[in-house]
């Protein structure tokens, strides 16, 4: 009886404080003390300076690298480029729009209408 | 105890609606334009415009307790989970034609002759890579100057790193809309188009999604609904962007950096 009460005992301890853990664990989110709020803060300034030290000047490379790729390209192909072997091009059943004889980009932006002639031509 | 919300109907009405768009685009590519796919299109719309209503109704009458959070989150991880696969499923069929080529291609990847109308990878794509990890950058930077706010003051900052993240991602699409416009390739050059534009095709819906995600709950937290603890929304779709970021980065690796000539 008395190893009865004690288990009793231990078990209700042992519950008391689980439910106080999850109690600390969830308030957690709403009580801060003054070093978390202190470290969301520097942490927050860290990141802020990292998109003007790190990502700023990335996406200037960037930019500055695609233009110069870009038109490095257009210069050595003025006629464009190379096209591919149109055998695999094939289109064996039409397209939902349009005529049918057109990729859905190409019947928006009609760019390449040498290699995909538009609706209305013979050819 | 789990304190879980009533019945509802929008997951049902969701999955007709999903059920119903996948049947009639089929029918729309086999019988022509098909008006019931506009019908399930809105649909699937309106479903997620009032489950998420809902939701954030169930929030202002005091449902969303810290504990009740973290289900929320476990949803959303999971549904990440979901599109991980999905992204995996194209990925898989990429492989197979990418390390085993068909002699049709020429036993070669690119296939034979496809080498100049390639996309340089070291062109746009390494732009866009580095557009979207610094909207990482930024939306991290966001998250802990949220962390940080109060009611009335301190949410400038965060709200100034929120947009320029979905700048950048709005920045990414009409660079992807130009690539897919000025290409020579298209979803019938043989299977290199086919893998090509699926697996970027659905990233770019990816990023129109999380882009529109982000702007909702833009619009959330300039209606002062989130708090600097009880942000669950924000940070869904925080996750949903680092994902197609992630994704992002698997496509340019493998897609465009390897899948391109020597």
């Amino acid at each position: 009886a008395l190893m009865m009460q004690s288990l009793k005992l231990l078990t209700a301890a042992r519950l008391v404080r689980s439910a106080a853990a999850q109690q600390a664990r969830l308030s957690h989110h709403y009580i801060r003390t003054e070093a978390e709020v202190k470290n969301y803060e520097n942490t927050a300034k860290m990141w802020s300076a990292l998109t003007f030290v790190a990502a700023l000047p990335c996406l200037i490379f960037g930019l500055y690298n695609m233009e110069t790729r870009e038109h490095e390209f257009h210069e050595s192909h003025p006629d464009g480029p190379a096209l591919p072997n149109w055998e695999w091009n094939k289109i064996t059943k039409p397209f939902p729009w349009g005529d049918g004889k057109q990729p859905l980009f190409e019947y928006l932006f009609q760019k390449h209408p040498q290699v995909y002639p538009p609706p209305e031509s013979d050819e | 105890v789990l304190n879980v919300p009533g019945y509802s109907v929008w997951p049902l009405i969701g999955s007709i609606g999903a059920f119903l768009i996948t049947s009639s685009s089929v029918f729309w590519w086999h019988n022509g334009f098909s008006w019931l796919f506009l019908v399930s299109f809105f649909v699937v719309l309106g479903t997620m415009f009032f489950w998420w209503r809902d939701i954030v109704n169930e929030g202002f009458l005091g449902n969303h307790t810290v504990s009740f959070n973290s289900y929320l989150q476990s949803g959303i991880i999971l549904f990440i989970l979901s599109e991980v696969v999905f992204f995996g499923s194209f990925f898989w069929g990429f492989f197979h034609m990418c390390w085993a080529p068909a002699e049709e291609l020429g036993f070669c990847w690119p296939p034979y002759s496809f080498e100049e109308v390639i996309i340089d990878p070291f062109s746009v794509p390494l732009l866009n890579t580095i557009i979207l990890l610094s909207s990482g950058v930024t939306v991290t930077a966001c998250h802990f100057f949220i962390l940080v706010s109060e009611n009335n003051n301190n949410w400038f900052l965060g709200a100034v790193f929120w947009g320029v993240t979905i700048f950048l991602g709005v920045v990414f699409l009409f660079l992807q809309v130009e690539e897919y416009a000025e290409s020579y390739l298209s979803f019938n050059s043989s299977v290199y188009g086919s893998a090509f534009f699926i697996l970027t095709g659905f990233h770019g819906l990816h990023v129109t999604i999380g882009a529109i995600a982000l702007s909702v709950v833009f619009f959330r937290f300039l209606t002062k609904s989130f708090s600097n603890f009880d942000h669950v929304g924000f940070e869904g779709a925080a996750w949903y962007w680092h994902f197609v970021d992630v994704v992002w980065l698997f496509l340019f690796i493998f897609v465009y950096w390897l899948g391109a000539p020597v």
